[in-house]
């Protein structure tokens, strides 16, 4: 991998978004993945390969982490704005079709259901993994979520549900999606949910952290 | 024995028979318990729990329907969860505590609920329950999102966000504690989820443990026991609470910690309160399961002193009302002596 390359990898590892931020404080006044994005650009790096081999690669590196409870929730948020801050730079490549995203990922917290802080964290992992992620949102319902199906050919959808009130409206919404959409794929977590719940309704895939959903989603487009 | 002495005797890792117990409802939960019975119902007597809450999480006004404002003028909508509810909006976008005014804590409708609580369960263990003490009432304030960035990002902000919040709370415990009757103060502070902490070890130590030692301070200093609510997979901050000197911990969530084990580690530092699933066992068990996990806590974790039976929050309104009857019947009706 080019120098550049890891280190935007670092930057988004560590949360370092552009050399004002004094965050991480060990790395006051260096470049952040805001500047070094812009940069790697500059010197005719692909957009593809910056995402994909470098803020990419840092994403999935505090995914990882995130799951070993190495890091906690702030720290992801930091690495999800140094990657967000860095996507700005590659988004008239999106738009031209240079650099193509893995696919679209369709989340919400499920109909009854409030809690948005788990929902956040997987859309964020997502989306810093190379997908178009959209996020409908806590309390929605399945018709929302069948019609942005609709509106997205090719989805894939993410359910979380925090409460064993609202876990059972997972069933419900499974069954809509799939009867408008066989071939779209759902993903469910959240505190309640288990893999046993998973196989009960019939989910295609159900993990406990975010990096799980990242695998499984790429595992379908490798 | 009143059940105050019941409760202090169990907080204070003496046996008691029979073990003292809290059975608290959500709204949706108690209206689906009472149509069961058919009748009226009230918590605390017919549940014939050992402690009585008096809440700053009562008392709000209606701005709106469905939309309450709480104590720091912050405007909660209700219309989806009617217990607790959701912020409408953040009343802080920036990390500035410019134009933002923290509430005098010289008149508060808690302190009607501390006065009719008093004249109505004189015998009760008598909580001031501080709803949102600390991180939660800073993430009410600021969201949540924006509090764990500026953790990082503006640390000098969110300590001074976090001390005026103490500085409320200590003034807070201290006129409660002059009305009198009080026998405790309970924090309520979710810093876990289900996996885990939510901004781990070193910050909640940098930002949160030397306030809640503070206010675990003031507490003392008024003679009151002190609760710490904290949902999640939390049992890495137990040694630190044992330290700020916290007496009784709540809900103790089966599904995240083996109660048991952290039971017999900390027992005689630390009495618990909690631990019925509300996860799993209440809402999907039995009549059988949830007998068997109630009896379960009374005989292992009730006969030794240091714990109070509970479930491991105010009940949700999935739970069949059997399985809340069963329930009931076993802790109101210990036959069993140790
Ligand atoms: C914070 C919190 C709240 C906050 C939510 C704030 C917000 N903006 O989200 C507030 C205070 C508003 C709240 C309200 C309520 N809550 Co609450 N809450 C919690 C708490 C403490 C933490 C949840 C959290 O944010 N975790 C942190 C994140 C990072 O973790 P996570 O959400 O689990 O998500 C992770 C994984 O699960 C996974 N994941 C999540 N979604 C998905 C989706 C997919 C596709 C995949 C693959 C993975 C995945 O990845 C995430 C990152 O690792 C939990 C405790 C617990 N044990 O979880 C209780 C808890 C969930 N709440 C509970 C309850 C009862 C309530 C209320 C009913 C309380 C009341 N009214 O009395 C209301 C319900 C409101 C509603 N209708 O939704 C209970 C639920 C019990 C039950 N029977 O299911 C819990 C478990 C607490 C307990 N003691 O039992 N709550």
């Amino acid at each position: 991998m080019s120098e550049i390359l890891e280190k935007i990898a670092y930057c988004v590892e560590f949360g370092k978004i552009n050399q004002q931020s004094p965050y991480p404080p060990d790395m006051k006044g260096q470049l952040g993945a805001d500047e070094l994005t812009k940069e790697a650009l500059d010197t005719g790096l692909a957009p593809e390969d910056i995402l994909k081999k470098g803020l990419v690669i840092g994403m999935e590196r505090i995914g990882i982490k995130f799951r070993e409870n190495k890091v906690f929730v702030p720290q992801v948020l930091m690495s999800a704005k140094a990657m967000s801050t860095a996507i700005e730079h590659l988004k008239p490549f999106f738009q031209s079709g240079d650099v193509k995203r893995s696919g679209i990922f369709i989340i919400g917290t499920v109909a009854g259901d409030l809690h948005d802080i788990g929902k956040n964290l997987v859309s964020m992992m997502v989306e810093g993994n190379g997908w178009e992620v959209v996020d409908l949102g806590t309390d929605v319902s399945a018709d929302k979520f069948v019609n942005a199906i609709k509106d997205n050919p090719g989805s894939h959808v993410g359910l979380s549900a925090l409460l064993t009130t609202t876990m059972i409206n997972m069933e419900h919404i499974l069954k809509e999606v799939k009867a408008a959409s066989p071939e779209t794929r759902v993903l469910i977590g959240g505190a309640p949910v288990s893999e046993d719940f998973k196989n009960k309704i019939g989910a295609d895939f159900y993990s406990p952290d975010p990096q799980g959903a990242v695998e499984y989603l790429n595992s379908l487009v490798a | 024995m009143t059940k105050k002495e019941s409760f202090i005797k169990a907080i204070t890792f003496r046996k008691c028979f029979p073990v003292p117990y809290v059975i608290r409802f959500t709204i949706e939960a108690e209206e689906r318990y009472q149509s069961f019975l058919g009748g009226t119902f009230d918590e605390i007597l017919d549940t014939g729990s050992y402690a009585v809450f008096s809440q700053t999480n009562s008392g709000w006004l209606e701005v709106r329907p469905g939309y309450f404002k709480d104590y720091f003028g912050i405007t909660w909508n209700k219309t989806k969860d009617r217990t607790l509810g959701i912020v409408d909006r953040y009343p802080i976008d920036k990390p500035s505590l410019k134009g933002f005014q923290f509430p005098s804590a010289d008149d508060l409708p808690v302190f009607k609920y501390i006065e009719r609580n008093n004249s109505c369960f004189p015998d009760h263990f008598h909580f001031l329950s501080i709803g949102f003490t600390l991180f939660e009432r800073a993430w009410s304030i600021v969201g949540m999102e924006n509090l764990m960035q500026w953790m990082l990002l503006e640390p000098e902000f969110v300590h001074d966000l976090l001390d005026n919040i103490v500085e409320y709370n200590i003034k807070l415990i201290q006129e409660s504690a002059k009305i009198g009757g009080l026998d405790g103060v309970r924090f309520g502070d979710d810093w876990a989820g289900q996996n885990g902490l939510l901004i781990g070890g070193d910050l909640w130590r940098e930002f949160i443990k030397p306030r809640l030692m503070r206010m675990c301070d003031a507490a003392k200093a008024e003679n009151l026991y002190i609760g710490q609510h904290c949902c999640g997979k939390v049992e890495s901050l137990i040694p630190d609470m044992i330290e700020v000197g916290i007496d009784v911990f709540d809900p103790f969530q089966p599904e995240v910690m083996d109660i048991y084990d952290v039971f017999k580690s900390f027992n005689g530092k630390i009495s618990f309160m909690g631990g019925l699933s509300i996860q799993k066992t209440l809402p999907y068990g039995s009549i059988k399961e949830v007998s068997d996990a109630s009896y379960k806590l009374l005989d292992e974790l009730g006969s030794q002193g240091g714990y109070i039976f509970s479930p491991s929050h105010a009940l949700t309104g999935d739970i069949p009302p059997e399985n809340i009857r069963e329930m009931i019947n076993i802790v109101r009706h210990q036959s069993k002596n140790f």
